[in-house]
């Protein structure tokens, strides 16, 4: 408790409080910015940190990571953009509340939900760091396929009107992950000789232009429209009602955020589907979300930036970053002379403890900047079709381009818009594509390392405890939809 | 007939079938690996199971269908003249290729308005050289011309 205290009388410090509030807004900004992530946004900065003190040097970085991982929900919300992966599950529920006129709504939710997650993480990590840090080391291959598997499963929540396009659409995002050289032998798949494709698709580039490019197409087409779609924006204010029915979701989703930013390997991105799926399953009343229900937001939402928390507790506890966001920050805390490990919360309380305030204030000022922006924000539905269309394929351009200065994510971008364009038209789901890519490698690589340990034996994936709970859900993932809607129709 | 169903399902056979023909000639490397062609294989077949379903779907089905394809040459213009703009980034640059493009769409989508037309190009291109190239370091490709 005494280190608790004096991490908060640290953190009063003007410097150290003006930082985290650049950091925050900064990364707010960088979220927001399509093709630009979290990691990005971490790794730019890290040079300005090195002329700073540890915490104040830290914290920078800790406020763009956590509020690059809120902003990427904005655009998702208001133009169907999603900034960052872990946004791409907000698209689902979130745009179709916009076109309902609730963006305001929705950026509330998002908010609240984001900060809560935030604030339940980084207490998780305060109290029981240590425990749960050992319990996710004990993820092997075996385990982390199981864990793949079960996030695929979620694609028949996600699949919307039809679960065989939904199951066609995953599949191809796999397919697509598998391009490139393979996990173990190193051959090179479906290259077809071009040296961009051995290091494999990038995944950011098919998400902006699936989702954003795409929604741009669509817009050029509804301007020439005589039935135009208009988009209102009710004042609307979020009910006390309204958020009491959304606290159960948003601290499950926290729940799941938190445990799978611990798990190497699983990022925001994983957590925000496999919250989604859990508050539909979760749901009475199923037939709303994919249509625009508050809770198809809350939980990505909530769950993606408890990750951050999740994510510090294996990189502060063990050294072990479990992303690469967290391999930066594992890079500026040795800069800083921290050795994280063990050994950090002896050799350095006060400031491992100052950085937890830091964590905490990140999170009330993401809520404080999020709530008095929300009609800020929601000023972009104002502008004119004509002209917000040719601002987002631009966008899309420069963001694909942003992510690795590289050419052949833009060609990849506008691939993906053209066929997500032809999607939309035939009612095919994409967000089953982008869980696809995202699973495909951990799934493939962990799947066949499980092999190699147990020299080819099955048994592996039945017999380990952990493997066995994750791979029933999935299966009873996948298939709850199917018999629930049947049960839906008999009725 | 639905025609979105068999369209997306001779196009998901197909894919399937192209890419399963790919996975033969890669390696299998040891006895307990099981190799590289041994899960996109698993998607293969899966595509083309899913597109067969979609293929009876969509022949079983004897709604109408819904979507028109009258506007569908608008989306197609605006995907010709980002194709264009793609392509000439590496020669003219980002910025030029940029501002030539944005003017472009304003002027498809009916904008006739000199000071939109002007503004809204130069704004981005401003928005885009302030945030992505001086606050974030993006090297932005000035093209092979102006170099």
């Amino acid at each position: 408790m005494s280190l608790l205290m004096e991490g908060i009388v640290n953190i009063l410090h003007w410097d150290v409080l003006l930082f985290l509030t650049f950091g925050t807004l900064l990364g707010i900004i960088i979220g927001s910015l399509p093709g630009l992530t979290s990691t990005m946004g971490v790794a730019l900065m890290l040079p300005l940190t090195f002329g700073m003190d540890a915490v104040t040097g830290i914290l920078l970085l800790i406020g763009v990571y956590f509020g690059s991982v809120y902003g990427g929900s904005l655009t998702a919300i208001l133009i169907n953009t999603p900034g960052t992966p872990a946004s791409a599950a907000t698209v689902i529920d979130g745009y179709p509340l916009t076109q309902k006129g609730k963006a305001q709504k929705a950026l509330t939710v998002s908010t609240l939900s984001c900060a809560i997650g935030g604030l339940v993480s980084v207490i998780v990590l305060i109290l029981v760091a240590p425990q749960l840090a050992n319990f996710a080391l004990k993820f092997s291959a075996p385990e982390s396929f199981a864990l793949a598997l079960f996030g695929l499963s979620i694609v028949s929540s996600i699949a919307g009107d039809s679960l065989v396009k939904g199951l066609m659409a995953g599949t191809l995002g796999l397919l697509i992950a598998s391009i490139g050289l393979d996990p173990i032998g190193g051959f090179p798949r479906f290259t077809f000789g071009m040296s961009e494709l051995s290091s494999g698709i990038n995944f950011i580039p098919i998400m902006i232009g699936l989702f954003a490019a795409s929604e741009a197409f669509k817009s050029m087409e509804d301007i020439f429209t005589e039935n135009k779609v208009k988009v209102t924006i009710d004042k609307v204010k979020l009910k006390w009602l309204e958020f009491k029915g959304l606290i159960g979701t948003i601290l499950r989703s926290a729940g799941i955020g938190t445990f799978t930013g611990m798990v190497p390997g699983a990022g925001a991105d994983i957590a925000a589907f496999v919250a989604y799926n859990e508050a539909k399953r979760f749901a009475k009343n199923k037939e709303e979300f994919g249509k625009g229900d508050l809770r198809g937001v809350a939980a990505p939402e909530a769950a993606g930036n408890s990750v951050t928390g999740g994510a510090m507790i294996p990189l502060l506890t063990l050294g072990i970053p479990g992303d690469a966001v967290t391999a930066v920050l594992l890079g500026a805390l040795m800069v800083q002379g921290l050795q994280p490990g063990p050994m950090l919360f002896e050799s350095n309380g006060p400031i491992v403890y100052t950085l937890f305030v830091g964590m905490l204030l990140a999170n009330v000022l993401l809520l404080v900047f999020g709530l008095l922006g929300i009609r800020l924000f929601t000023k972009v539905l104002l502008i004119p079709q004509t002209i917000l269309t040719p601002l987002i394929l631009m966008l899309c351009v420069v963001g694909a381009y942003s992510l690795g200065n590289n050419y052949f994510d833009i060609v990849v971008m506008f691939i993906a818009g053209v066929v997500g364009y032809f999607f939309k038209r035939f009612k095919i789901p994409a967000s089953p594509v982008i869980l696809g890519l995202i699973l495909g490698p951990m799934l493939e690589s962990n799947f066949r390392r499980a092999l190699v340990m147990s020299q080819g034996d099955l048994s592996i994936f039945y017999t380990r405890p952990i493997t066995v709970v994750l791979l029933v859900i999935a299966v009873i993932t996948l298939f709850t939809p199917l018999f629930s809607k049947k049960l839906f129709k008999k009725s | 007939m639905k025609v979105p169903h068999i369209t997306s399902g001779i196009i998901s056979i197909c894919l399937g079938g192209l890419f399963y023909y790919l996975t033969l000639d890669f390696p299998k490397l040891n006895t307990a690996d099981t190799g590289a062609a041994f899960l996109p294989r698993i998607y293969c077949g899966l595509l083309i199971l899913f597109g067969i379903i979609l293929l009876i779907q969509g022949i079983r089905d004897h709604s109408k269908n819904e979507e028109s394809s009258q506007t569908v040459r608008y989306a197609l213009i605006s995907m010709v003249i980002v194709l264009a703009y793609i392509l000439v980034i590496p020669y003219i640059g980002f910025y030029v290729s940029t501002a030539l493009t944005i003017f472009s769409l304003l002027f498809f989508s009916k904008v006739r308005k000199a000071v939109t037309l002007v503004s809204v190009p130069l704004g981005a291109v401003l928005f885009v050289f302030l945030v992505f190239e001086k606050l974030l370091k993006v090297s932005i490709p000035m093209g092979s011309l102006f170099l």
